[in-house]
């Protein structure tokens, strides 16, 4: 319902939903306000909104009075006026006027509203309240005595985080905001807090005293650590980025972050970047030298390799955190420069694992869903995976529908934050996984649950009901360690629902045998009818920044820009004639096929692109063998990293901070990140340094004026890109498929690309129904029995973020996760030191008990040097992609 | 570009031990076992956990939070809003002095002094050897008999130094004759 109010004499229609402070702000009219913030329950706290309403004595908080028809409204009478000054004064009897040395002076709401309305003069005699301040956390600081008791921190992190690790305690004056029993934070580290502050109560230790607030120039651009793809702001002077903060309002995240956006930003003047190309000398030493002679080195060796030993000799691994221009750029280097399809990103996962299931059983190639979507889902099963840490924005959306009444069903082998905020979550082995949603369709097919227009649509069951048969529900609940009673539930539940979707993790895909699981969580979507609409689709969601955007640039040894095979006469040719140069006809080799081909001397020479095999691939010493072996080996990085130090050449490359380009999130929304600083020293942006080299081969078709000409050429090739351009994206970016039609549209209010993916269902000739036979992925094997999962931590992401002092602050070193029941059975004492076993080699690491991961499995953060797993790892020709899960056997050391 | 500070320090700032006296959280687990719903029911909870170990230990309200499905500080904001509620260990005898207006004009003020010189201690605290806790409270409800102190579950009124004094001596005598049992 709408109605008509008048505020300062101009009158407005609004929402009967909004406040009057809101309303007021519609207008222009800026109500001054301390504990008031989008997106937060409002409380009427800080008394700051003060308004004169006719017929109401009393003044009234803006912020908590709903509009009425013919409301009349008076912001700037001499009695708000007072009613300010006064409330003004009384918040300065105890805030210390030291904005001298406050961090956040400069923006700081109540230094700027003093400035406005009042003077700093009081006419209250006596103390101030100074309460000692303990340090709360390595990153947090809370100062008490500036604080002004808003609330914003305790509500932002119970209503947004979900986690309420800050409360108020005690009360009237004495109130103070705080952790339990005032001790260190225990918490997620999002820096919600930091940012709700009005004040410099509550500010971040990472940048404390270091600059002030109004010396820096700030500059929106994307996260470089999840698939998220969260729209952040890095703020700098002289070329240093001295933090980050919240885009309010901005991006999907609508200006949220998480510990590794918020804090992660030190990487990028960390004092070891390489700032100058190296070349290894006739002593074997690594010198600095000129751009010129080190592409030129480079463009010698790979083309003198390419020439003699044929194109198959010579192979490229790119990272998953570049743009899209810096990929795209890379293979048509590796394929047209270089003549070869020996292409991919480490871990290929993307690419080789889920995708061919994707396209076989829906034909797509990607998420079908907006993570939007989340937000209003009724009821959501997430399988084998944290997406609090793969995910963490993702995760507050999550969050947001359980406050809104949604089902969550989490399949986990531990406990995650959603845990204890979710209906129920199922601690169910890992290689167990199918057995539960086998479970849940058989519960679905025998109740009759399932979508009878599907039953039109795709015919019979009869496969489903056979391959559900063999097994009770008393049997599939003891195998997966749940309730017959979980296990109807969550299928009653996910079938009943509206709305319903699967988030599928990388925990479930990356163990041998996990696209059978995916297999059927598509079968109890069809069986559910639960795709092609808003609120129902798929999720799969991996961890790499750019894990989409790397195959739809083509870094995949079989696939051409745009998903074309590279087998396909056509495909090769369309591209071959938008490069005006020549493709590879045969298939390249995976990652791990190329380090294999290096061990047995036929990959030649290698290019690195912001990959450090030692950290992340399976072989530990054979591995180092295989790449020492390598005749030239070009690694382009950051950092010196373990495999930058073995290299022939060493380039250095910018971070994301230092570049302009696009990146395309888990939702297939590919968006712009802008250039804050320039790049360090002589580093260059990948794309550039791709662009160069090719010129430096002589392949004028590599030459590129700026990152935004890549792009255009990618919407040449890239068919569902075709409408693409940096222009286009600079507000939120927008959802492929997106062609040039759709470009002509794009001036539409809110016209963002696609936003569900099969609007008609699934086509005829797709494959309904799986029914996978079997009923478990993979079992442990009787001499190594403990299943190890490889994951993430919610403050590590990848080695990168090694590089993090801030981030290693909340976690440095990486311990084996073990349940205490585990852990008496092994008389294996916490904090004591074991001995990890694979068939593949073994370490030694300290073990540290938690009830959160389930009895008889273990975790274990990867990409820690105190823990190189690398060794553990069990390499196999497919087996390069499924690194999450390794059988052990765990002795004490 | 770090901060200079770990957890291990921010620990030790903020007091916090590592090693503490085990406590038995079997009566907690009980006390929440007792009740059919758990909702709205945490200060009830937490009353009966003060009964049993004569204040709410850390462990038990991390017991409370984690049953109730709370958040632990949600339970710690109850627990200090509410005078009623101890965090830390309290004395045998709880000892209240008034010092509301009635008591204040008729002496209130030299019964306090007395208490604080003979404990040694102040307001809100608690002797070294557990024999008493001392606090200042707004009113007892008993102002005709002012100046006037509880002591646990009685009332002493028209107090002087000497007879606070006689009382507290009393009262010392006791403890030790009960502690010698």
């Amino acid at each position: 319902m709408m109605v008509r109010l008048t505020i300062d004499g101009r009158q407005i229609m609004v929402d009967g939903h909004v406040n009057v402070l809101d309303a007021a702000s519609k207008l222009g009219i800026h109500i001054p306000t301390f504990c008031h913030q989008a997106r937060l329950s409002d409380l009427g706290a800080c008394r700051m909104c003060l308004v004169e309403v006719e017929g109401m004595g009393k003044l009234q908080t803006a912020c908590t009075l709903a509009v009425n028809d013919g409301m009349v409204v008076r912001t700037d009478t001499p009695r708000v006026e007072k009613a300010r000054r006064m409330m003004l004064e009384f918040l300065l009897i105890n805030h210390p006027l030291e904005c001298t040395v406050c961090d956040a002076s400069g923006e700081c709401t109540l230094q700027d509203l003093a400035f406005k309305h009042g003077s700093a003069e009081t006419r209250f005699k006596g103390k101030k309240r100074i309460l000692r301040d303990h340090i709360i956390s390595p990153l947090i600081d809370r100062n008490l005595n500036r604080c002004i008791q808003c609330k914003r921190c305790v509500r932002v992190c119970e209503e947004i985080q979900g986690v309420t690790a800050l409360g108020m305690s005690y009360r009237g004056a004495a109130t103070v905001v705080g952790p339990f029993m005032d001790k260190s934070l225990d918490c997620e580290y999002c820096s919600h807090c930091i940012w709700s502050c009005p004040v410099g109560a509550i500010t971040s230790r990472a940048m404390k005293h270091k600059v002030r607030t109004w010396e820096m120039e700030k500059s929106e651009a994307i996260c470089p650590y999840c698939s998220c793809g969260c729209t952040l702001s890095y703020n700098y002077r002289d070329n240093v980025v001295y933090r980050v903060t919240h885009a309010e309002g901005r991006g999907l995240n609508m200006g949220s972050l998480c510990s590794k956006g918020f804090f992660g930003y030190d990487v990028i003047n960390h004092p070891d970047r390489i700032t100058a190309p190296m070349v290894r000398d006739a002593d074997g030493v690594l010198r600095r030298t000129t751009w010129q002679s080190a592409l030129e080195e480079v463009a010698r060796n790979m083309k003198r390799i390419s020439r003699e030993s044929g194109g198959k000799a010579v192979g490229g691994i790119a990272s998953d955190r570049l743009t899209n221009e810096d990929l795209y750029l890379f293979q048509k280097l590796m394929r047209m420069v270089f003549s070869s399809n020996n292409v991919d990103t480490p871990s290929g996962l993307w690419s080789r694992t889920v995708v061919p299931v994707l396209e076989k059983r829906m034909g797509v190639r990607a998420a079908t869903n907006s993570l939007d979507d989340l937000n209003y889902t009724d009821a959501l099963l997430i399988v084998g995976c944290d997406i609090t840490v793969a995910n963490p924005i993702s995760g507050l959306k999550v969050k947001q529908a359980i406050r809104r009444g949604g089902l969550v069903t989490e399949v986990n082998p531990g406990k995650t934050a959603l845990s204890r905020l979710a209906r129920r979550s199922l601690a169910v082995p890992v290689g167990k996984e199918l057995a539960l949603v086998k479970g849940l369709i058989k519960v679905i097919l025998e109740e009759g649950l399932y979508d009878s227009e599907t039953l039109g649509k795709y015919g019979k069951f009869s496969e489903l009901e056979f391959s559900v048969r063999d097994k009770s529900l008393k049997e599939i609940a003891r195998e997966t360690d749940c309730s017959v009673d979980e296990i109807t539930q969550t299928a009653r539940e996910f079938a009943g629902a509206k709305k319903a979707s699967i988030i599928f993790g990388e925990t479930a895909v990356l163990q041998a045998g996990g696209e059978k699981v995916l297999e059927a969580v598509i079968d109890l979507l069809v069986l559910t009818g639960k795709l092609g609409q808003e609120g129902c689709g798929l999720y799969p969601i991996l961890s790499g920044t750019n894990f989409q955007g790397a195959l739809d640039m083509g870094v995949s040894p079989n696939w051409l820009p745009g998903h074309a095979a590279v087998s396909s006469d056509s495909e090769r040719k369309r591209v071959e004639k938008a490069w005006n140069g020549k493709v590879p006809k045969d298939g390249g080799k995976s990652a791990y096929e190329m380090i294999q081909a290096a061990a047995a001397g036929k990959l030649k020479a290698l290019y690195l692109a912001g990959v450090n095999p030692l950290a992340t691939f399976p072989g530990g010493e054979d591995l180092e063998k295989a790449l020492k072996k390598m005749e030239f080996l070009v690694v382009q990085e950051l950092f010196l990293t373990d495999t930058a130090k073995l290299a022939d050449v060493v380039l250095p490359a910018t971070s994301l901070a230092e570049k302009n380009g696009t990146l395309t999130n888990v939702e297939r929304r590919v968006q712009k990140t802008s250039k804050a600083i320039d790049g360090l020293g002589h580093s260059l942006p990948d794309w550039k340094i791709f662009s160069d080299l090719g010129v430096a081969c002589g392949e004028e078709g590599m030459n590129y004026l700026n990152s935004s000409e890549v792009m255009d050429e990618i919407a040449s090739v890239v068919p569902f890109y075709s409408g693409i351009n940096h222009q286009i994206l600079a507000d939120n970016g927008l959802q492929w498929p997106f062609s040039r039609d759709d470009a002509r549209e794009v001036y539409h209010e809110g016209y963002l690309g696609t936003r569900h993916l099969l609007p008609e269902g699934l086509s005829k000739d797709k494959q309904f129904f799986a029914a996978v036979p079997v009923w478990e992925t993979h079992s442990a094997d009787s001499k190594y029995p403990m299943t190890l999962v490889l994951g993430d931590l919610l403050f590590h992401s990848g080695s990168f973020t090694r590089y993090s002092e801030s981030l290693n602050q909340l976690a440095a070193q990486a311990t084996l996760l073990m349940n205490p029941q585990t852990g008496m059975g092994l008389d294996v004492q916490d904090g004591s030191s074991v001995r990890a076993v694979s068939t593949q080699g073994e370490f030694t690491v300290t073990v540290s008990y938690s009830e959160d991961i389930a009895p008889g499995m273990l975790f274990l953060p990867r990409h820690f040097k105190n823990a190189p797993v690398s060794a553990l790892m069990i390499p196999g020709p497919d087996d390069q992609a499924r690194t999450a899960i390794v059988h052990v056997r765990v002795v004490k050391a | 570009m770090s901060a200079d500070v770990t957890l291990e320090d921010v620990k030790q700032d903020a007091g916090i031990e590592e090693e503490e006296e085990q406590i038995d959280l079997a009566p907690v687990h009980r006390i929440i076992d007792s009740l059919k719903e758990t909702k709205g029911m945490l200060i009830p909870v937490l009353q009966d956990v003060q009964t049993v170990y004569g204040y709410v230990p850390e462990e038990a309200a991390n017991v409370v939070a984690d049953r109730m499905r709370l958040y632990r500080s949600q339970v710690y904001g109850v627990l200090t809003f509410y005078t009623q509620f101890h965090l830390t260990p309290r004395g045998r005898h709880i000892i209240r002095a008034c010092s509301g207006t009635a008591c204040h004009v008729r002496g209130g003020k030299t019964v306090i002094s007395k208490l604080e010189h003979m404990l040694g201690i102040g307001h809100g605290e608690t002797t070294e050897d557990m024999f008493a806790s001392f606090e200042k409270v707004a009113c007892l409800g008993a102002c005709g008999l002012a100046p006037v102190i509880m002591i646990d579950n009685d009332a002493h009124g028209t107090l002087d130094s000497v007879k606070t004094e006689r009382i507290m001596d009393n009262l010392r005598e006791m403890d030790t004759m009960k502690r010698a049992e």
